[in-house]
Formats: C-alpha cells, structure tokens, sequence
C-alpha cells in the first residue's frame, strides 16, 4: 500500500515540478509586459483630448501608430520623420516581419492582433476584407481627405474596390513624362560603342553585327573568353533573359508572359512568332559562338557583368545590381554600359514606355478595424498628399536637404555628398518609407510638378546626369542625349499591366506544365545546330505546350484581362 | 611489423582519398572565410578561392555595426544556458517516470507523447495557443513550449530502462526515496545520456530563431543573434534591389553574397570551438539511445 502510494508521489511530484514552471512563466510575463519597450499595438497612447491644436479643424495632439514594413532600417528618428509628428501629430511605429511576411500576415488575420496601418498587397487586402479586419475609407477621405483627392484626380475611383468601397491608399502618378533614370533595356559596353565610332543600333541585327566585329578584335577579357550576349535562366530570370527582350524588341507593354492583341485576345508570349524570331537571333549568336555558354547553367549574370566580359545582353537597370559599380571601381568605366531600347526590325512602333495612373497592384496602407481615431490617420495620409507634405517627404528640409534658387528648389550640396558617401544617409534623413506601392511617402512621381510650377521630386535629368562618369557622358553626347531617358518613345498610358492582376485560379496547373515545358525546351532551340534542328526543337516546344492546356491558359487570361479592363471603364466613367 | 608493399600502396591510396574527402569538406568553409574577407565589389566578379583578393572587414564591420548585437548575442546565452538547463531537467524527470515499469500511466502516457510526434498543431493553432498563453513578446516564449522534447525523453528512457534493475531495487531497501534513487545513483550513472540530451537542447536553442520571429518580433528587446543576424541579411538582400529604383544613392552597399559569408563565420564559430570537446559524448550518446534490450 504504502508502496504505491510513494509512486503515485513521485509522479504527481514530477507533474507538480513542471507546473510550478509554467506558472512561473505566466506571472513572469506580466512583469515585462509593463515594461516601456513592450509595444505591441495595444500600447498606442489614445488620442486624448489633449493639448489645443494650431489649426482648429485638426487635432494635433501626439498620437502613435504601428504599421508593419519588411524594412529594418526604417526609423521614426529622422528629420524628416519628426517634421511630420510636427506637423500631424502622428508618428508611426514600425512593425518588423523579417522573412515572409506573407506568413505573418495570415497569423495576424487569424489571431486578430495587427497594427494599426497594414501595409498589404492586393491579395491580402481582399483576405483582410473579407475578415473585416479593415475599414472602408471612402467616407474619411471626403471628411478628411481633399488633398487625397485633388491629387488623384479624376484617377480617384480606381481606387475603388468591387463594392464601391475604398480600402486601400497607395501612389498616384501625376508625371507625364518618364522618370529621368527610366532606361532601355539591352544593354551594350560602352567600349564596343567607342570603337566602331558610335553608330545607330536600333536593331538586333545591328546589335549582332557590331559585337561580332567586337569579338573578333577582342577574343579575350582579362585572360578569360570575351562573351558577345549573356543570358541566365536560373529561376524567373529566364523571363528577363527569354520573355522580356521579345516584349521589348516588339515595343509591347510589359505584360508578363503574356501579349495582348489588338481584338483584347491574350497570348501566351514563348509560343508567338514574334518568339521564334527572337530565339533564331539568339540561335545565329550561338552558332557564331557570341552567345554565352553558361546561359542554361545556375550562374547568375553579375559575375560575368562584373568581370567586364560580356558585350550585350538584355538587362534591366534593377537586374544589374551593383555590377557597374564594381566595373567602375575595378578602373574600367569603359566596360559599363550603354542602356537602349532595341528593336526586332524597322519598322517596330515602340509602346513599351507604359505608364500606369497609380501604383496599384503593389503594395498599400490600409487601416485596421481596431486602429483608434482612424480620421487622424487619414488626415495624417491627407497631409502627405498635399504640396507641402510632397515637398518635405521628397526634397526634405529647406536649408538642410535642399535650397532654393532662383525660384527653384535644388537639392544641397550636402546632401548630394552624403549621399555618394553613405548608402543610409535617405533612411537617417527620413526619405524612406514602406509599402505605398511605389515612391516612398506616396510621392506623386518623378517629373510630376506641384502647383507651385516646380519640380514633385529632386530627380530630374540634370540630378541624373550628375550621376554619371565621364564615359557615360562621352557617349551620350556622341548621341546627342543627355540621359539614357532620352532614348526611350513617347509614353503611353495603359490602365495597367496583367501581371498585376491575381492570376486566374482555374489554370494554374496549366500554367505550371506550360513553363516547366518551356524552360525544359529551350535550351535545345537555342543551341540548335542547324535549321532544321532549330524548326525541329521549336516545333517539339510548341507541341509540348499546346498539349499542357495552353488553350486553356490564354482563354482564362483573355477573361481576366477583359474583365479587368470593363472595371477600369466603368469606375473611372463613374 | 612487416608491411608488404600492397599495404604501401593501400596506405597511400588510403591517406589521399581521405585527404581529398577533407579538403573537399572543408573548402566550401574556407571560401565562405575567404569572401568574406574580402571587398565586397572584387566578390561580385567571382573568382575568390582560398585567399581573399582584397582584404577587407568591412563585412564585419557591417554585422557588428547593427544595433544590439551584443545584447542579442547575451540573450541568446542566456537562453541557451536556461532553456539547457531546465529543460535537462524537466526531460530528466518525465523520462525517469516513464522508465519505471510501475508507473501506472506509463502505457497511456507514452503512447500520448508519441502521438505529438506525429501530429502537430499546425502554424496558426499553435501561435494562438503561445498568444492564449500571453507568452507573446516574453522571454518565457523561448523557454516553455521547449522543455520537453518527445524524441529527447524516449532516448533518455531507452538509456533508464537498460540500467539494471538491481541497482534501484538495493537502493529503495536501503531505504532511498525516489528522488533520492534519482538524483543519488541514477543520474550519477547516466553520464553519457545527460551530456548528449543537453548538447541537443543546447544546438537546438542556440540555432532557433523561428520563435523569435513569430512570436517576439515586437520586442526589441528580446531579439537573438540568429534572429538579428537573419534581419541583416535580408535587409542588405532587399536594399540592393530597392536601390536601384532610386538612382541617386551612388555609395557602394555591401553585397548579400559578402554579409552572409561574415555571418555564417560569425555564428558558426563559436560553435565549431565548441565541438570537439562535446563530439565524444555526442557520438556515443546517440549510439546508447539506440540501444534495445
């Protein structure tokens, strides 16, 4: 008896033991939770009744508010920053989601525990609806909001959702011109320009002739082989390297994988004509050995672009990352590159300089069901809308960030030295901001101009002309341009792209097989030894996709796109 | 000893397959070593081996330039420390009871630990669960849901179910209690299985940052080095991409490549020091898990 009473102790002992811990914990936890770093939303300071304010019509008094970015560097500890709690009242705590924020977004939704602004993206912004999770904000933005809505124009109902509501706030482009650092682009050393005395390239033919002569001359870079086109296929920069040219070649807008006809059919791209010319030019570089051996393999494109061996290749300014930096510091300027736009043929029209009216399809603010005061958040987004919210966010300070000089705001010396010196000095400054879909701090596009009849943002041509080296002036001038901007057509607005929109549920396995059928073929077409051989491999590719549901996919796509298209029509009629 | 000339050709053979195997272990280390010392523009245009091209700590400097990394670095021995030592603990406790074959829950109880083996909460029931508990944003959350680990107990209960009978038999007619048989001459003779279960839980709390994440991202105050570390790269990651859309920053950023080269030296390090002085009981350790009567 006694035996089993001693076990039963012991047992219960044990059980006890890890209860007394856990208990520990709990009552633990409510010491830290006071403690003044916690800072979970809840300990947003309730706009009191507080302090009178400046302007009668708004409450100025100090309120704080969360919101989340993927972006550890973002402080409310700037100039810039500071000036706005000056002049709203807000400031903003950042809420940090390192990693996927995706992730964090659904655990927030399920656990109802998010800040106060939500920066979200399209998809999630439906979710949160659904949920409930945020708040229409149509009726603060009349209330609150005029600014909101001068500058958004008559683009202002795009920003209705479905029901007629709005939920989300993100950029609106005012500009109508490109954006001065806007380039073309393939890209060509600026040496092989030189050398043949800077002629036309408009075609690929051209292209194709002039690092052919390039390569003969110069078989080797630094001791390695001289690589006239690079291209890579690891993961989506196959679509940079083997979709994107033919859109560009072609002077289409950029919609993704996809081509949208004049009667509003949409194709898929790797299948058209258009892409069998394309991969023949590559093909005819292959055979005179000028395409890059290593384009099929895992390697990325930067090392070879760094290394100063690669002549051409199709390479948008953002795919470059830091390569041309690092040509430049290595003493070989001349290796940076020219960035133009590059046609199939002649008589290509160019319309692939689109702009969109908003930024929508990216990232947005939207405020959460549990925000309190959500007009002072409006009134908070209204002041970042208006002139002189553009102008702090953009140009900063007076005095500090940029003067004025003959009536026109120019950025300061300082700044610009900064700038060259430390890559933080725009997050120290407070020029950053998160997930507005575009320009930070909903800046209204470079180009753009306020009603003061200056410039919305400091970048300007001649802002991006005092980026450049002395090459890249020399072979802009030998053009007679002064920013690579000046290359590119006429822009053309587009209501926006397909590749913003969500992609169709219904044929995403299609969609899967078609590009696994795509990458899985290509290379064969473009290594092709022979015409026949190419006919063969290509032949093979088409088959291989039509057979994977491709009727399927463009059909869902045309649904999509024309769908999306009638909603544009009638919100911005109404 | 007499060696035939077969045993020459063996030997030889033998000592450079090793040699290769080595070198071929090691050498992705010492690349990763030698890119991280050197400049991060020079890396971009590949070819770094052995030797760092242009030397340089700047890759370091940019690590330990991060706010708190020391205090990360602190709290991430603290916690490794507590949670190793509670939770050695808490197995120990579990797994002795569960040893006992006159424990009258052992079946029931076994067969319930097994079963979270299999079946988890998922993602989202799980946070909810930490966020019921008000464990969020409390350094508690990095301690509690891991004291006990299943796969840690049944090896610890392998290792007490072998030792013989007897010895606790002789020591319950002395008249030892059962703590006292625990504490007193189980533990002493089980060495080798406490000194792997901690080495577990050790790497374990050392490595894990996910908890971080998930459930203590909002204090700043309870940041761990991985966890740290983990933003430094993703940050160096994204601003090498959201530069380029702002043509008028021309400072040069370090590349993702560089950063997580010094990183991984950073957090591997201690460890690897570590390592061969825990390495014997690491391996035997697992050997006497295994072990079945």
């Amino acid at each position: 008896m006694t035996m089993v009473k001693r076990k039963y102790g012991f047992a219960l002992g044990t059980s006890m033991v890890l209860l007394a811990g856990l208990a520990a914990g709990c009552s633990g936890s409510n010491n830290e939770g006071a403690a003044p770093s916690a800072s979970t939303s809840e300990s947003a300071p309730a706009s009191g009744s507080a302090s009178a304010s400046a302007a009668p019509s708004q409450d100025l008094s100090p309120i704080t508010y969360t919101i989340n970015t993927s972006d550890d560097k973002l402080t409310w500890d700037s100039p810039i920053t500071k000036k706005l709690t000056e002049k709203t009242g807000v400031s903003l705590k950042y809420d940090l989601t390192v990693g996927d924020q995706f992730q964090k977004w659904d655990l927030w939704l399920a656990s109802n525990d998010y800040p106060d602004i939500i920066s979200l993206d399209p998809k999630y912004t439906q979710k949160y609806k659904d949920a409930g999770a945020i708040i229409p904000l149509g009726d603060l933005i009349d209330q609150y909001g005029p600014h909101i809505k001068e500058k958004f124009g008559k683009y202002y109902n795009l920003l209705k959702d479905k029901d007629g509501k709005i939920y989300a706030l993100y950029n609106v482009n005012a500009s109508q011109e490109a954006s001065p650092d806007a380039t073309g682009s393939f890209i060509i050393q600026q040496d092989v320009l030189k050398e043949a005395g800077y002629p036309q390239v408009k075609t690929l033919d051209q292209l194709y002739e002039l690092i052919k002569a390039y390569k003969e001359k110069h078989p080797k870079v630094d001791g390695k082989e001289t690589i006239g086109f690079a291209a890579a296929m690891l993961s989506y920069t196959m679509n940079i390297s083997f979709n994107n040219p033919i859109v560009s070649s072609n002077g289409w807008p950029d919609n993704g994988n996809f081509k949208v006809e004049d009667n509003g059919d949409v194709n898929y791209i790797p299948v058209t004509e258009d892409a069998k010319s394309y991969y023949k030019f590559l093909n005819k570089l292959y055979r005179e050995g000028l395409f890059d051996k290593e384009a099929f393999s895992m390697d990325s494109i930067q090392a070879k672009i760094s290394q100063g061996r690669v002549l051409a290749a199709y390479a948008p300014g953002w795919f470059l990352g830091d390569s041309e930096k690092a040509l430049r510091a290595a003493g070989k300027p001349g290796s940076t590159y020219a960035h133009l736009p590059i046609y199939a043929n002649e008589n290509v029209e160019d319309h692939s300089n689109a702009m969109t009216p908003t930024a929508g399809g990216g990232l947005s603010w939207t405020i959460s069901a549990g925000a309190k005061n959500p007009e002072r958040i409006i009134q908070f987004i209204d002041y970042l809308f208006s002139d002189e919210g553009q102008v702090l966010t953009q140009w900063g300070i007076e005095g500090e960030d940029y003067n004025v000089e003959g009536g026109k705001r120019v950025v300061a010396e300082g700044l610009l030295a900064q700038r060259n010196a430390d890559p933080d000095v725009d997050y120290k400054r407070g020029f950053k901001s998160t997930g507005t879909g575009g320009a930070p701090w909903f800046g209204i596009g470079n180009g753009a101009k306020l009603a003061d009849g200056d410039y919305a943002t400091p970048l300007t041509k001649d802002s991006v002309v005092q980026t450049y080296d002395d090459t890249t002036k020399e072979t802009l001038a030998a053009y007679g341009k002064q920013v690579w901007a000046d290359f590119l057509p006429q822009v053309n607005f587009v209501p926006g792209y397909l590749w913003q929109l969500t992609p169709p549920e219904s044929v995403k396995v299609q969609q899967q097989k078609i590009d696994d059928a795509w990458r899985k073929n290509l290379p064969k077409i473009v290594m092709s030894k022979s015409d026949t051989e190419f006919e063969g491999a290509w032949t093979t590719m088409v088959n291989s996709i039509q057979k994977s549901g491709l009727d399927d996919m463009n059909k869902a796509y045309t649904q999509l796109w024309a769908d999306f298209n009638a909603t544009y029509e009638s919100t911005i009629g109404g | 000893m007499n060696r035939t000339r077969g045993d020459y050709a063996f030997n030889t053979l033998n000592y450079a397959f090793l040699t290769l195997l080595g070198f071929a272990t090691v050498f992705p280390f010492l690349n990763l070593l030698a890119i991280s010392l050197n400049d991060t523009l020079d890396t971009m245009r590949g070819g770094i081996y052995l030797l760092p091209r242009k030397w340089t700590l700047l890759n370091y400097e940019i690590i330990f330039r991060e706010n708190g990394l020391l205090m990360a670095g602190v709290r991430s021995v603290i916690r490794t420390v507590l949670g190793t030592v509670l939770g050695l603990f808490c197995t120990t406790l579990l797994a002795y009871a569960l040893s006992r074959k006159e424990f009258f829950l052992r079946k029931q109880l076994n067969a319930v630990l097994v079963l979270t083996m299999y079946i988890n909460g998922g993602l989202i029931p799980t946070y909810l669960l930490i966020r019921n508990l008000h464990l969020m944003n409390h350094f508690a959350v990095y301690i509690l849901p891991l004291l006990i680990s299943v796969y840690n107990v049944i090896i610890m209960r392998s290792y007490f179910e072998q030792l013989p009978d007897g010895i606790i038999e002789s020591a319950k007619i002395d008249g030892a209690s059962d703590y006292q048989v625990l504490f007193r001459i189980v533990l002493q003779i089980s060495l080798p299985v406490l000194s792997t279960i901690a080495l577990f839980i050790a790497v374990m709390h050392w490595n894990s940052w996910f908890d971080n994440y998930l459930y203590a991202s909002r204090n700043q105050n309870l940041s761990l080095l991985q966890y740290t570390l983990q933003k430094v790269l993703i940050q160096s990651a994204n601003e090498i991409v959201s530069d380029n859309g702002h043509a008028n920053i021309q400072a040069i950023r370090n590349n993702p490549e560089s950063i997580r080269a010094a990183i991984t030296m950073v957090v591997t390090l201690p460890i690897l020091f570590v390592y061969p002085f825990l390495q014997k009981y690491f391996v035997k350790g697992i050997t006497i898990g295994a072990m079945k009567e």
